[in-house]
């Protein structure tokens, strides 16, 4: 038996003893059934509703509202989501995460555009064109011209999403899961304290408010050196922060959208993989753009099987100045 | 799980619903417990995720996947209470840090006390992927359906979950190691 094999049989074991075995308490049951008669069901959906509602994957308790349903939405979407830039068999083949039923339209851009990113799918090859995102959790509307060989994912239902990335696609360096490289647009809601630990909670709010603000704040961990620079994108003006790993691995969590989309830093230290993240004050928020300008193949590339090389994503990063330097940000 | 019973309370039965609820609510509560690490948290994550079933069991297309779907359900209501609690405290620490106990030394591998300390650093998102595989024993792509991610986020979050894991645990012995010779 292997030491993995050993680990993981020890881990089971502690999940399986976890508390022993508690059975849900009478008083939550005892609540539920007093809930009941008060609680109305929702109707059966067909078509485009189905498919928002199943996305949605159904609202949560209504005394937290609509905001609260987005949320859930969101929180689930893994953080690597953004390794996912080329995936198995393709990824136009790749499924999405939500019912089949997708109403999106699928044709590929033949014309020059723009085309709204959103009238896709909600992951796949996107064909080379002009396109914008223009939805209410970007301060503004922004447009955008991709190359061939790109990728895109955003990770809930287009209504509320608030991450949407573009990234390279990955069958050129042979990495099974994805390239984890290009960029991605969002909006920061709540800062870690401690990238490497969940608990050490989140930042005063008031760290979102300002480009500046968002960088000093990214500037104070202390595993994760910084440096900052002024950086101006699509016509606005901000903080450009490149943050590198420590010497200690960790699972490190940068920051949670609105929508409670857990954005994860470069996962190694063993490779130069740095994040940056260009922080800009558009129209009163702080729209921001991450991207992975670095040369290598990435920590997740060769987890997917990509031979290392100091040299892949060189060509990439042209393309990839040259979607940042097409960026238009446009007031509503 | 009974599809029958799944359509009675589709069709607004409440005492089928309740079996229902006696049939999985255990399990659903297990999974919660599991992933947020707080009886009470765990308690409301798990009467949310029934509620919302009962208000959308209407909607669900196959019966025949209530169980997945609640165990959906239950998940997203993990995530949702973490988050409360994540704004309610602010900058606080939302759970204690124990100091490293003793190490077992019958055994080479790691401690309950190591798994937990290093468990709960774990995000609630990246536990949920460890225990939807390694307690439920779901493939990464079942994983993956049920937090409602692509199979390429479940399987990238698990293996970064558990490289966290034996990082931090390797770690946590060797400081255990150098207190105990000391």
């Amino acid at each position: 038996m292997t030491h993995k094999d050993e680990f993981i049989e020890r881990l089971e074991t502690y999940l399986d003893d976890y508390e022993g075995v508690t059975p849900l308490p009478d008083a939550v049951r005892d609540a539920i059934r007093a809930e009941l008669p008060h609680t109305k069901q929702t109707g059966p959906l067909t078509g485009r509703s189905r498919f928002l509602s199943m996305t949605l994957q159904l609202p949560a308790p209504a005394r937290y509202g609509l905001v609260a349903a987005a949320v859930l939405v969101a929180v689930v979407i893994g953080a690597s989501i953004f390794s996912r830039g080329g995936s198995v068999g393709g990824p136009s083949a790749s499924p999405s995460p939500s019912p089949s039923a997708s109403p999106s339209p699928t044709a590929a851009p033949t014309s020059p555009g723009p085309w709204s990113l959103l009238d896709s799918p909600q992951e796949g090859t996107l064909p080379a064109g002009d396109y914008y995102l223009d939805i209410p959790a970007y301060p503004a509307r922004i447009d955008f011209t991709v190359p061939e060989g790109w990728w895109y994912f955003w990770p809930t239902t287009r209504e509320v999403a608030d991450v949407h990335a573009i990234l390279v696609d990955s069958l050129d360096t042979g990495a099974a899961n994805g390239s984890a490289w290009g960029l991605s647009f969002a909006i920061v809601d709540e800062v870690r304290v401690d990238p490497c630990d969940s608990a050490a909670g989140i930042m005063d709010p008031s760290v979102t408010q300002s480009a500046d603000a968002l960088a000093t704040a990214f500037g104070t961990w202390a595993d994760f050196p910084a440096t900052v620079e002024d950086v101006t994108i699509g016509g606005y003006s901000g903080k450009r922060v490149e943050v590198t790993r420590g010497e200690t691995f960790c699972l490190a969590t940068a920051f949670y959208t609105p929508t409670g989309y857990q954005f994860d830093l470069q996962a190694s230290t063993e490779l130069p993989a740095p994040d940056q993240f260009s922080f800009l004050d558009v129209e009163g928020a702080v729209l921001v753009i991450w991207t992975t300008d670095f040369p290598a193949t990435t920590p997740f590339e060769e987890d997917g099987g990509a031979s290392p090389d100091p040299e892949a994503h060189v060509a990439d990063q042209v393309e990839l100045h040259d979607i940042l330097g097409s960026i238009v940000i446009e007031p509503r | 799980m009974e599809r029958r019973l799944v359509e009675r309370a589709m069709h607004g039965d409440e005492e089928a619903f309740d079996l229902l609820v006696g049939r999985i609510g255990d399990s659903l509560y297990s999974v919660a417990r599991r992933i947020l690490r707080d009886t009470t948290l765990a308690q409301d994550a798990t009467q949310q995720a029934l509620l919302a079933a009962w208000r959308n069991l209407p909607q669900l297309r196959d019966p025949d996947r209530f169980e997945a779907w609640a165990y959906r359900l239950v998940v997203n209501a993990c995530h949702a209470e973490a988050r409360r609690e994540r704004r309610q405290r602010g900058n606080l620490r939302l759970l204690p840090h124990d100091e490293p106990m003793s190490p077992d030394p019958a055994s080479s591998i790691a401690t309950n006390d190591q798994i937990d300390r290093a468990f709960r650093k774990l995000s609630v998102e990246h536990r949920s992927v460890v225990v939807l595989v390694h307690y439920l024993g779901l493939t990464p792509a079942e994983a993956a359906e049920t937090m409602g991610t692509p199979a390429g986020t479940a399987r990238s979050r698990l293996h970064y979950a558990l490289q966290h894991l034996r990082t931090t645990i390797e770690a946590d012995a060797g400081v255990t190691h150098q207190r105990g010779t000391a």
